[in-house]
């Protein structure tokens, strides 16, 4: 190839991912300003929480559960070294609330729910269904992408503050149950520490901006791709890499605006 | 003491329900379906017009300067060869895309709107059969001709399952409303679709390709039931086929599309009696089926023995 046409085709790429980010913009205005309408319907939005939600259930506790049960012995070997093992339950609660909690959960919902998302709007863009809810007046906006955009912003936070107590509980289990450092020690730290508007607050508002960004990605991903089985499939894997690297970067911007003051 | 819908006769709920549905229009449009459906059409307000109306993908014209009226209470086949343009004609008329140059009139008002709210009431007014029937995975086949009386008319459960019944019935497939999509057949699947496409009683039917895929008698009932619902509903129809025989049985009228560098023409309309005596030679080629004509069979390619040397 030569340097120009690689000059070119570099050019395309930037124009086509400006393209491409300007769609995903005016699609989430689209989806938004048409929230009210949305919500006149709760049967359609209650049925998406379920299906996102409390589907991915299993997989978030499970994470959960693991995740506290590592973050309890890792910490509780840390903490030995400077004598301050009765801190496990505050390490393990502020790991899991300001962090883990909201990014593990996005990045599992990102795998579970948003890759159903992307597979099930583009095998419906794919069959004509899209069109037919158009045909029949019917605004897939409204119908489609509203309810499941609203379903993945509530269930998210639901789910991390889930994983996140199933966190605690394995911090519980190992540091208190298995190795034996104090339990009153492990709980009255923890509710000293954490502190409920920085920490928890905090934390479901990161775990709700996340469940913005995964299910809005999921919903472009799905809505925008093309209408064949390689079209999708391309489509479902971008939600999974654009998800995730969208939740870590927006973790880090977030958590810099939220604890640059301590 | 409550209505009860299921007490009226059957014949009388069709009626009623038409009325019902058609309240704010002259009687003489609820009742012509008694009219033969051999009779002429009269030359009634136009349901449709295209205007010299161009369209294309991308740099790709599909559609070059095309002008038709459709009348209302006839039934219109489209013909053409594969890839002419024909979907896209009827995504056309159904604002699922929009012409780069021309216009389109529904009932008598521009189709191109900015305007959402009243595009989607003129589509309330039209049904649209897809090709594959594009019907909801995830709904059973009641569900799915339910689907937009639930979306656009606020009835009760009792009526609605009657209506949903009645749309199944017409189309031979009360029996499969409990069924899911994927277990009904290609066939039946796409009468599922005309059963939700006819739902709302619209005053414009378009077909893409009903015939496709049919066996003999699939065909000849899907046919023959195409055109007592045109009558019965006293709506317009535009039906999308290639299928010759069966389309010049039902159609009033026949329009036939031919391929050009710059998008499909419209090169022959009229009676499926005066397109048999058509003198255009892509008209005669494609009813009689031939391979030579001006449509070439084969895509001009080098000559075949450069290829197997």
């Amino acid at each position: 190839m030569k340097p120009i046409d690689r000059i070119a085709s570099l050019g395309a790429s930037v124009i086509g991912g400006v393209v491409s980010l300007g769609a995903y913009a005016r699609l989430c205005a689209l989806v938004v300003t048409r929230l009210p309408r949305v919500l006149r319907r709760p049967s359609l939005v209650s049925s998406q929480v379920h299906f996102l939600g409390n589907y991915s259930l299993l997989i978030v506790l499970i994470s959960g559960l693991f995740v506290g049960l590592v973050l309890g012995l890792q910490g509780y070997y840390t903490l030995r070294r400077y004598g301050s093992e009765e801190a496990l339950g505050l390490l393990v609660a502020l790991s899991l609330v300001r962090e883990l909690g909201p990014v593990v959960t996005a990045l599992l919902f990102a795998g579970r729910a948003g890759t159903s998302l992307t597979a099930e709007i583009g095998l419906m863009k794919a069959g004509e269904q899209l069109a037919a809810l158009e045909a029949m007046a019917v605004n897939p906006v409204e119908r489609i992408l509203g309810p499941r955009f609203v379903g993945g912003l509530v269930a998210m936070p639901l789910l991390a503050a889930l994983f996140s107590a199933m966190g605690v509980l394995g911090g519980w289990l190992v540091g208190v149950v298995l190795i034996g450092v104090d339990a009153g020690a492990f709980w009255s730290q923890m509710s000293e520490g954490v502190d409920f508007w920085k920490d928890i607050v905090n934390g479901v508002v990161k775990s709700a901006v996340f469940g913005f960004a995964v299910t809005s990605i999921a919903l472009y991903m799905g809505y925008s791709c093309r209408p064949t089985p390689e079209g999708v499939s391309k489509a479902t894997t971008a939600t999974v890499v654009a998800g995730s690297l969208a939740v870590l970067g927006l973790d880090f911007v977030l958590t810099a605006l939220m604890f640059s003051a301590d | 003491m409550a209505f009860e819908f299921k007490a009226i006769p059957l014949p009388q709920r069709v009626l009623f329900w038409s009325l019902w549905q058609r309240h704010d229009r002259p009687l003489a449009t609820i009742l012509p379906m008694s009219s033969p459906a051999t009779a002429p059409p009269a030359r009634n307000p136009n349901a449709l017009r295209f205007d010299g109306v161009r369209f294309g993908y991308g740099s790709r014209p599909i559609v070059d300067r095309l002008s038709l009226d459709v009348y209302r209470g006839e039934l219109l086949a489209i013909m053409g060869g594969s890839g002419v343009g024909k979907t896209t004609l009827l995504r056309l008329m159904s604002g699922l895309v929009e012409p780069s140059h021309g216009s389109i009139e529904i009932f008598g008002e521009p189709l191109q709107t900015t305007d959402q709210e009243s595009l989607y009431a003129i589509r309330k007014r039209i049904g649209l059969l897809f090709q594959f029937g594009a019907l909801f995975t995830d709904l059973s086949c009641f569900e799915n001709v339910a689907f937009p009386l639930r979306e656009h008319a606020n009835l009760s459960e009792g009526i609605l399952r009657d209506l949903v019944l009645l749309k199944l019935e017409a189309v031979g497939l009360r029996g499969a409303a409990n069924l899911m999509p994927s277990e009904v057949s290609g066939g039946m699947a796409r009468r599922v679709a005309l059963a939700r496409a006819i739902a709302l009683d619209p005053e414009l039917i378009l077909y893409d390709e009903p015939f496709a895929g049919l066996d003999p008698i699939s065909l000849g009932v899907t046919a023959r039931l195409i055109r007592r619902l045109n009558d019965a509903l006293g709506a317009t129809s535009i039906v999308v086929t290639h299928d010759v025989a069966e389309t010049f049985a039902i159609a009033d009228r026949v329009a036939v599309l031919a391929p050009s560098d710059s998008g499909a023409r419209l090169v022959a309309l009229g009676s499926p009696q005066e397109l048999r005596q058509s003198s255009d030679p892509y008209v005669k080629q494609f009813l009689a089926g031939d391979e030579s004509g001006p449509v070439r069979f084969h895509m001009s390619a080098a000559p075949i023995e450069d290829d197997f040397t």
